[in-house]
């Protein structure tokens, strides 16, 4: 098992996650994911890629540091995006109902993404 | 692609590759049969460049496809060239009434997995437009020419290049 996929394992464990995904931040693609039937992982992942390079080059502009995390909200679910410098040029994305605790999911991912590094 | 179907055929097409460019955040995109008969285009200037960029797109894709071949594979699903200024996708997909490819240039503001998502959706909206969701036969050798010139008026009027 790849250390992503141990990553992704624990993350997945939290309560109204329905999957997450390693996706390289320039190419939008996937590097590794976990993912319940009928999440549209290529979709979201290019989407979620292209929305946190926008958000890094806002933050960048206003001379704000780096951006390390996105939220985005929906009617029905949330998307959470990290790019903790442990991954390089790899962001954590979750998909999650929208009831899910984001607190527990950022600190799962942080407790993992350290083990990483 | 006969030149009297022509403008029906490739008019509907206009209003996908215009959603293709706008989601994908495309800067070039060129849309060819595999005979090199130009079908749709967006971003470029010069019929020159269409041109050359269709014959290179056309040729590209016939060499990977016979690669595939050699492989044992029916062919690749699309080809990505990275570049640090820009990146090239050669995507070819079947419709009903013959095989199409896609040749789009993107930079910085879009990605690989971006144009393959907006890629997939726009493969099946054109292969459920009319003229395109049923079979036609295709054109003689003596037309081929005739069709390929059709093509490029239809996109630049009379004055190409």
């Amino acid at each position: 098992m790849s250390a992503y996929r141990e990553l992704l394992e624990r993350v997945n464990r939290i309560t109204g996650v329905r999957g997450a995904m390693v996706v390289a931040v320039e190419d939008g693609l996937i590097v590794e994911e976990d993912l319940m039937v009928g999440v549209p992982g290529p979709a979201a992942a290019a989407l979620v890629a292209s929305l946190f390079r926008r958000a890094r080059r806002s933050v960048q502009a206003a001379e704000f540091g780096s951006a390390s995390y996105l939220q985005v909200e929906g009617g029905e679910g949330l998307l959470f995006a990290a790019a903790p410098p442990q991954l390089g040029d790899l962001l954590l994305v979750v998909i999650a109902e929208r009831w899910v605790n984001v607190g527990l999911v950022r600190l799962e991912a942080q407790k993992v993404v350290e083990a990483l590094g | 692609m006969r030149r009297g179907d022509l403008a029906e055929f490739v008019g509907a097409l206009e209003a996908p590759v215009e959603r293709f460019v706008r989601e994908a955040g495309l800067r070039l995109v060129l849309l060819i049969n595999e005979s090199g008969q130009v079908l749709a285009q967006r971003g470029f200037a010069r019929a020159l460049d269409v041109m050359g960029v269709a014959a290179l797109g056309a040729g590209i894709h016939a060499s990977s496809r016979a690669l595939a071949e050699l492989l044992g594979m029916r062919g690749f699903g699309h080809l990505h060239q990275g570049g640090s200024q820009a990146q090239v996708f050669i995507g070819p997909f079947r419709t009903p009434a013959e095989n199409l490819i896609v040749i789009a240039v993107f930079g910085e503001d879009s990605s690989i997995g971006l144009v393959q998502v907006f890629f997939d959706q726009f493969t099946g909206q054109v292969a459920r437009l009319p003229g395109w969701s049923e079979v036609r036969p295709t054109a003689d050798a003596r037309a081929f020419e005739r069709d390929l010139e059709a093509g490029l008026e239809n996109l630049f009027g009379g004055a190409s290049a």
